[in-house]
């Protein structure tokens, strides 16, 4: 519970920073929201690749060939980029009502 | 405009609140999108700062965090208050107006304060063909004691059809109509994107401008200083 909460409690502290207006606080904000973007993304990547694994090595096989590839992930895993290519295959930012995200970080 | 804030350090004032809002709003809202597949509440309670944080939100039970009402619920506590005024657009479009206006006062300033267009133009595509060119053919015809005019003239032809300038004022005035129409843009990250779109289209060009101002200030400055 605490890692969720402490990622709600980042976007909510930058909410506090954006209200002062100043540069400084506002840069701050821009850190801790794009921090919190690529947090969530890592997450949900990462359990949809534990997903994957789980199922290759079961005996309950999924049709199809491998979704990620190993440069994938490595890639994801470490860069913001690639997260947010991956995020927007599992359909994420369709789901959103506001504008896309990839847009409004690009 | 990520790499430029995070990794070059390069924040534009005038445009970095309405920004803000917008990943504000951006990244809240996806704290509803993005999936909660599991947590972990010790002792089957939320005590202390996790309590604390349940009664802020309005959650009634650490149960809610991760169903859709309790992601409504939280999301909705996050946007409290906040509104997108939708002055980026504008804002994205009067920065990027007022950049292109100071390229072209650039370009007149380092040619003698004209404002004659084409005589602007054409010292900007021969500025690109000496440095793409031009020097090299002068430096050429230079070791084979040649006259460089015909031979400069001859290659700026060719270099104006291939490859041709990178930066004209057709282009200048072109990004001018582009960033003005940015201010009616519907969606703000639209705008935003149309935004860094022109700007790295004009960054090269604005930085150029900027550093031979400089040079040439303080060239003026020196020769100042030396009548002194």
């Amino acid at each position: 519970m605490q890692r969720i909460r402490l990622l709600y409690e980042q976007v909510e502290e930058a909410k506090r920073l954006i209200s002062s207006r100043t540069l400084l606080q506002l840069r701050l904000a821009l850190i801790l929201l794009d921090n919190a973007a690529e947090l969530m993304m890592y997450r949900e990547l990462d359990y949809q690749f534990a997903m994957e694994d789980y199922f290759a090595r079961s005996t309950v096989r999924l049709p199809g060939k491998q979704k990620y590839t190993e440069a994938e992930r490595r890639r994801a895993e470490q860069e913001f980029r690639p997260k947010v290519k991956l995020s927007q295959g599992l359909g994420i930012f369709q789901a959103s009502r506001r504008p896309s995200f990839a847009c409004a970080t690009r | 405009m990520r790499n430029d804030a995070f990794h070059r350090g390069e924040t534009n004032p005038a445009i970095l609140g309405p920004v803000a809002d917008l990943l504000f709003l951006t990244v809240a809202e996806l704290t509803k999108v993005f999936p909660i597949h599991s947590y972990v509440v010790l002792g089957g309670t939320a005590g202390g700062e996790n309590a604390d944080f349940l009664v802020r939100f309005g959650l009634d039970n650490a149960h809610e965090l991760g169903d859709e009402t309790g992601k409504e619920k939280m999301l909705k506590k996050l946007v409290e208050g906040v509104v997108f005024d939708s002055a980026l657009p504008a804002a994205l479009s009067q920065d990027l107006e007022e950049r292109l206006d100071g390229i072209v006062d650039g370009l007149s300033y380092l040619n003698d304060g004209a404002s004659d267009r084409s005589q602007l133009d054409h010292n900007l595509r021969y500025t690109q063909f000496w440095r793409e060119r031009g020097a090299e053919v002068m430096r050429k015809a230079h070791e084979a004691s040649r006259a460089p005019r015909d031979d400069l003239d001859r290659a700026y032809e060719e270099w104006l059809k291939v490859p041709g300038p990178r930066f004209t004022m057709d282009k200048v005035e072109r990004w001018r109509r582009q960033a003005t129409s940015i201010a009616t843009a519907k969606h703000p990250a639209d705008a935003l994107a149309r935004y860094v779109g022109i700007q790295r289209a004009i960054s090269p060009l604005e930085e150029d401008v900027r550093e031979a101002v400089a040079e040439l200030d303080e060239h003026i400055n020196m020769l100042v200083k030396e009548r002194r």
